[in-house]
């Protein structure tokens, strides 16, 4: 079944076993988006590994007085901490590497690290106030990209795409970009069920843009068939599909020979977006050099934002490398070099094209890191979830703008947590969904991105 | 009368000419879908103490009101509240989001007011035979299934569509019960057979071939999550191939389903237990595993029992628990207590939560597999170290390639290599398996964590879909008693029906994982309990059943679509033809290797690594890491392990095969009970460009030239190889021309000849052959059962 005929069939909302419950029961009609949407594309940047919030957006001023000090046990409370730090017998207390400034009109902390991403904080919303259950890698990313902590269920690219589609015919509408940061080499690994499709239909799964061989896998014809001669087989390889379907009246044949046609266009319209010999100068004064290298994060971030371009519905860069258990400075210097410039060069481009209203971007990790050391002070930091930042951009969310407060420690939340459903009830809302009404009956449940837990789309951020 | 038909029929067909609605049918999936949620069976967020999901909830007063009152719509609460004005009161309330329609809510105003009968769920009372409706003997009924089946299609003024064609027949034969498509001299020996035994021999072989094993396991691979590796985090590889292989022989041997199931549950306990009764346990120790740093060894030893919970009940309950882990089922009849309870008979195992590295987490046992020969394991192993060897012998470790350091890519074969060599030199592999060690108490986790212990619990199953046989014992073989107690309303049902979707696509139960109230009913829930009993009364023989229904003449229907029929019935739910659907993944690639004729057909042993792009498996792995780990780089096979059949790729959780994903082969982290299908652009690529594909089509192009010199011979070959017939006129003319077309660009092109043969010997006419195969390879009959 292609996507058309599968949302024709499945409707979106109450999926392929939908009421009434006769055999011949057929399938409720679209419903989503709900409301009109602020934003039509997402770009999603995946810190992989737990970037630092202690060192890059969570600033306390009184923390440097506590450098060195151990950490009262009144703040850790007892909170559960990995196996790779849980024998550690002493908790030191390390304040940020470098130091913090407020930036622009809005006067938000950004820290030294990210210079170019502090030019941009008038443009962007800082949420200190993340939470997650997670405490290691795999559960955490998990729960980040699919809602849950445990596999099965389908990522955000793949409901969005479920749901709502997309516009560009020739492209997948849900493309994954991946790149390894010279932070920590190699970073946790990740895995295809942050962009798999869980229990939807597998043509949801993020479709990876690769920077090595095929743009897409086994998108370029074989040596020696040339595009006349690609065309010269698909038209006749069409003439004996419709023969077929005139003799057996199957409507999957037609669907297929349409899928042979828009791969045939794909094998243009994806190559074009790689292309990026036509940018102009400017183009890498604002990206940085790296943006020339294929399969560089900045060049991923260029490549995501000729994809919004031509409106495709989301597009997800999994950047790896932030996990910094050890060399914290060296590591997280080197991190913060492959992504802040693009990233901040991402929200003024989409800003000078007029595009930035209707793109939501999304910069943040699984979770955040410890402010005690990890083995000798100052050496490293162990993973953090009670609290952790990340931020936004576009597509319907207030500029410059913090939100939520932790305390001192930069350990736990002290006002208006925001959980990992909180966001993605609140990213659905920015593309015109409600959460709770977007579901797919699956075992029985109505399973949705949100999970089974209360939460809440977050109103304070929306513009 | 008129107004309610109209209404229905917005949004569906009445099933029967009379209006009557079903509670089974009608009215029950309704109460479920809006009002369960909240008055079902969990007893701790129930509102009003109000449950709609019993006869007595419904139809008991309460505070004088009564949910329902038969034959009175108006005067019964459950109705009034949802066609109430008032905000407060209406059901379901807004702040569900659930909004009835009117359709839906004529349906339970017709059912009350024709005096609300109730029935219990369905899939709850225990199956029984029912006698074969008289049906007209000018359909040519063969068994009973036809009885079920064209009596259902008469009552809906349908009748069955014409036998198919003998191509189609062996073909769909072949391909349902192998995954393989018949060979040309198979199809002319049944067409030429004029016996009236002609299709039963045919049925007889196929079953009976090593084939068929294979095609039954690619199934239960995916119910029993089978993968090579572990799965969560650095998911580096495991052994868990001589459990597949059990799979394979039990098949091979025809194996009763009960024995298949008790093995599989409780092999270990079995009266002294053989290695490979341990070696079938395997199937519960499919679960993933964790060695991530900082893992909390108990939170996964949890996640591991709860997998195996979920994975028992949905392929043998048919029923999805999973929600009961943090509290009571909010549909069906299963309480957190009892959720726990059947955790409880999985909780004595002395697996842990931390998994080993690069291998087998304990309890694991070293063993030979049954069907692959201790010569034959290290005859494969070191086909493999030679493999990687060679690989070796390539890499420079002062080079980087695509950003790895040559020199840690040799540590890391280095250390793929030293895995194997381990086992070769010990003469055996390893398969996790099923202990049982002492006895660790059980307890409910409150909301499911593992760290929130609160009652203590025994032992048990949902004693409301059947008590705990009295004498059985309190462990896994008092469970599979259980489920094969003959009163059990599930287990053979469940099993008929998965068996049934094996072969027509869709089970009678088309959600065969969900046989609760969420669940779909069965299209012909008299033929499926028929077929239940008569299964279990027969020795659980999924062979005799498998014949059973390719014997029927529902099986044999032409697969050609009748317009009118579709209208009305547009998913075939009435079978008044045979189904179409593309092939499942693993036999879209075996398909085109065995029609090119270069598939390796050896059966069993370690699994194998077909050709895929490079770095796949660097990209998103731990590739690279001082800490050499297995599974993290992909080496490719060589030469004979690329073209063996699908079953024996290699599968990494985390960076599933790419041909495989394309055509929704699942990730194998979870149990999957029915894949989904689906047509896309990226299946129609990887027909064209897959350089599997791409090798398939130039062997094809080669067994054409090989068989005749004459052009229309050869097509007319191919085109038999693929889809079993003879081209029509039309088609090979098209066909012809195409190739005519071909000849004459690539003699014009010679040097992109060079470039797609890769060969000096071989000619424009070789290239046209080629692209010929490939067309042929990608038609779109060729990938489509019919």
């Amino acid at each position: 079944m292609d996507r058309r005929n599968f949302l024709k069939l499945a409707g979106t909302a109450s999926a392929a076993t939908s009421l009434p419950n006769s055999i011949f029961a057929k399938q409720q009609k679209l419903t989503v988006p709900h409301f009109k949407p602020k934003a039509k594309s997402v770009i999603y940047l995946c810190q992989s590994g737990g970037p630092s919030h202690i060192d890059l957006f969570d600033y306390h001023p009184e923390m440097k007085k506590l450098h060195g000090k151990e950490l009262p046990d009144s703040i850790r409370n007892g909170q559960r901490v990995t196996g790779m730090t849980a024998r550690q017998k002493s908790f030191p207390v390390c304040a940020p590497l470098k130091p913090f400034k407020q930036r622009g009109q809005s006067g938000t902390w950004i820290s030294d690290f990210l210079p170019h991403t502090a030019g941009v904080a008038d443009d962007i919303c800082v949420i200190k106030s993340m939470h997650t259950e997670a405490i290691n890698h795999d559960p955490g990313i998990t729960f980040m990209n699919t809602g849950s902590q445990f596999p099965g269920n389908p990522s955000m690219g793949a409901w969005l795409d479920y749901g709502l589609g997309s516009k560009n015919k020739n492209m997948p509408g849900y493309v994954v970009l991946l790149s390894q940061g010279t932070g920590k080499n190699p970073g946790q690994p990740i895995f295809s069920r942050l962009w798999g499709s869980g229990f939807l239909p597998s043509v949801h799964q993020g479709v990876q843009l690769r920077s090595h061989g095929d743009p897409v896998l086994f998108l370029n014809d074989p040596n020696g068939i040339s595009r006349t001669n690609r065309r010269m087989m698909l038209d006749n390889l069409k003439k004996l599909n419709e023969l077929r379907y005139s003799q057996t009246g199957d409507s999957e044949i037609q669907t297929r020979i349409e899928q042979y046609e828009m791969a045939f266009r794909m094998q243009a319209s994806a190559p074009e977006i790689s292309d990026i010999s036509k940018e102009p100068e400017s183009t890498f004064k604002l990206y940085g050099e790296d943006a020339r290298q294929p399969g560089t994060y900045a060049y991923n971030c260029l490549l995501a934002r000729r994809m919004v371009e031509r409106e495709v519905r989301m597009v997800q860069l999994f950047h790896r490398g932030w996990d910094q258990h050890n060399s914290l400075l060296p590591h997280l210097t080197n991190q913060c070099k492959n992504v802040d410039q693009a990233s901040a060069a991402l929200v003024t481009d989409l800003k000078q094209r007029g595009l930035l209203d209707e793109t939501l971007i999304v910069w943040g990790g699984e979770f955040g890191r410890s402010v005690y050391s990890q083995g000798k002070l100052g050496s490293g930091r162990d993973h953090h979830g009670r609290c952790y930042s990340m931020w936004l951009a576009g597509g319907g969310i207030k500029a410059g703008m913090t939100y939520g407060q932790t305390d001192e420690y930069a350990y736990n939340i002290v006002e208006k947590p925001v959980s990992i459903s909180d966001l993605n009830a609140t990213l659905l809302h920015c593309l015109g969904i409600d959460h709770e009404r977007f579901t797919v009956k699956f075992q029985g449940l109505d399973s949705r991105l949100t999970g089974v837990e209360e939460c809440h789309v977050v109103k304070d951020i929306l513009k | 009368m008129k107004l309610v038909c109209l209404l229905l029929c917005v949004t569906f067909l009445s099933l029967t000419s009379s209006a009557e609605v079903s509670f089974t049918n009608d009215v029950r999936p309704i109460l479920s879908k809006y009002c369960f949620h909240c008055h079902g069976p969990d007893a701790e967020h129930r509102e009003a103490k109000l449950r709609l999901d019993t006869k007595e909830g419904l139809f008991t007063p309460k505070k004088k009101r009564f949910p329902v009152i038969a034959g009175k719509a108006h005067e019964s609460e459950v109705f009034k509240r949802m066609i109430t004005d008032d905000e407060d009161d209406i059901m379901p309330p807004p702040e569900s989001k659930k909004e009835m329609s009117k359709e839906e809510i004529e349906i339970i105003r017709q059912w009350i007011q024709e005096g609300a009968p109730y029935e219990d769920h369905w899939a709850f009372i225990p199956p029984k035979k029912h006698n074969p409706p008289h049906i007209l003997q000018v359909n040519s009924p063969n068994n009973f299934i036809d009885n079920f089946v064209f009596d259902k299609l008469a009552e809906n003024g349908m009748t069955p569509s014409e036998p198919a064609s003998k191509e189609t027949l062996i073909r769909r034969l072949s391909l349902d019960l192998t995954g393989l498509p018949p060979t040309l001299s198979e199809i002319d020996q049944f067409i030429h057979d004029k016996s009236s035994k002609a299709y039963e021999k045919v049925v007889d072989r196929l079953l009976s071939s090593s084939s068929h094993a294979e095609r039954l396991t690619l199934d239960w691979l995916d119910a029993a999550r089978y993968a090579d590796t572990n799965g969560y985090s650095i998911d580096d590889h495991r052994d868990m191939w001589a459990w597949r292989d059990w799979v394979i022989h039990a098949f091979m041997n025809n194996m009763p389903y009960d024995q298949f199931m008790k093995e599989q549950l409780a092999g270990d306990l079995l009266a002294d237990a053989t290695d490979q009764q341990k070696v079938a346990t395997g199937f519960l120790r499919n679960s993933m595993n964790t060695h991530e740093g900082g893992t909390i060894a108990e939170e996964y030893r949890v996640q591991y029992n709860v997998d195996k919970v979920d994975t028992m009940s949905t392929i043998f309950l048919g029923l999805t628990v999973k929600c009961s882990q943090c509290h009571d089922h909010k549909y069906d009849p299963i309480s957190q207590k009892n959720f726990y309870e059947v955790y409880a008979f999985f909780n004595n195992s002395s697996e842990g939560g931390k998994g080993a590295k690069n291998g087998n987490t304990k309890p694991f046992i070293e063993v030979n597999s049954i069907l692959t020969s201790k010569e034959d394991m290290i005859t494969a192993y070191k086909a493999r170290i030679a493999e990687l060897k060679k690989k070796k012998e390539s890499i420079n470790p002062n080079n980087i390639y695509r950003g790895f350091k040559g020199s840690l890519m040799l540590k890391s074969i280095t250390e793929e290599i030293r895995v194997i060599e381990e086992q070769i030199k010990k003469g055996k592999t390893s398969v996790m398996v099923m202990d049982e060690k002492g006895n660790r108490d059980t307890f409910i986790l409150d909301r499911g964590q593992y760290n929130k212990p609160a009652d203590k619990v025994k032992a048990g199953v949902p004693e409301a879909i059947l008590p705990f046989p009295e004498k059985a014992p309190k462990n896994r073989l008092g469970l599979v008693q259980w489920l094969q107690d003959e009163k059990h309303p599930l287990t053979a049902r469940v099993a008929v029906n998965r068996f049934w979707q094996l072969i027509f696509g869709a089970g009678l139960v088309r959600t065969s994982e969900d046989f609760g109230n969420q669940g779909e009913v069965p299209s012909h829930p008299e033929l499926l309990d028929t077929l239940a009993v008569d299964f279990r009364e027969n020795g659980w023989n999924i062979r005799r059943l498998l014949k059973q229904i390719v014997m029927s003449s529902t099986y044999k229907q032409s697969s050609k679509v009748n317009k009118a029929y579709e209208e009305k019935d547009p998913y075939n739910r009435l079978l008044w033809r045979s189904p179409r659907y593309r092939l499942p993944a693993e036999f879209v690639r075996d398909n085109a290797l065995s029609i090119a004729g270069i598939l390796n057909p050896v059966i069993g042993g370690p699994s194998v690594y077909p050709v895929q792009p490079e770095g796949l498996w660097a990209q998103v792995s731990h590739y690279g890491h001082p800490t050499q780990f297995t599974a993290q780089s992909y080496y490719q096979s060589s030469q004979n392990n690329q073209v063996r059949k699908s079953i024996y790729t290699v599968v990494k959780r985390t960076a599933i095969n790419p041909t495989m994903a394309t055509f929704d082969a699942p990730l194998r982290e979870t149990c999957t009970a029915r894949r989904l299908a689906t047509n896309t652009p990226l299946q129609s690529l990887t027909l064209l460009n897959d350089p599997q594909f791409v090798n398939a089509a130039k062997f094809l192009g080669q067994r054409m030239k090989a068989h005749s010199s004459n052009t229309k011979d050869r097509l007319t070959y191919a085109f038999r190889l693929a889809t079993a017939r003879k081209p029509s006129d039309l088609e090979l003319k098209i066909l012809s021309q195409s190739y005519e077309q071909q000849k004459a660009y690539y003699s014009e092109n010679r040097d992109e000849a060079l470039k797609l043969l890769q060969s000096e010997n071989l000619t424009a006419e070789d290239a046209a052959l080629t692209m010929l195969a490939s067309s042929i390879l990608n038609l779109s009959e060729t990938v489509t059962r019919n």
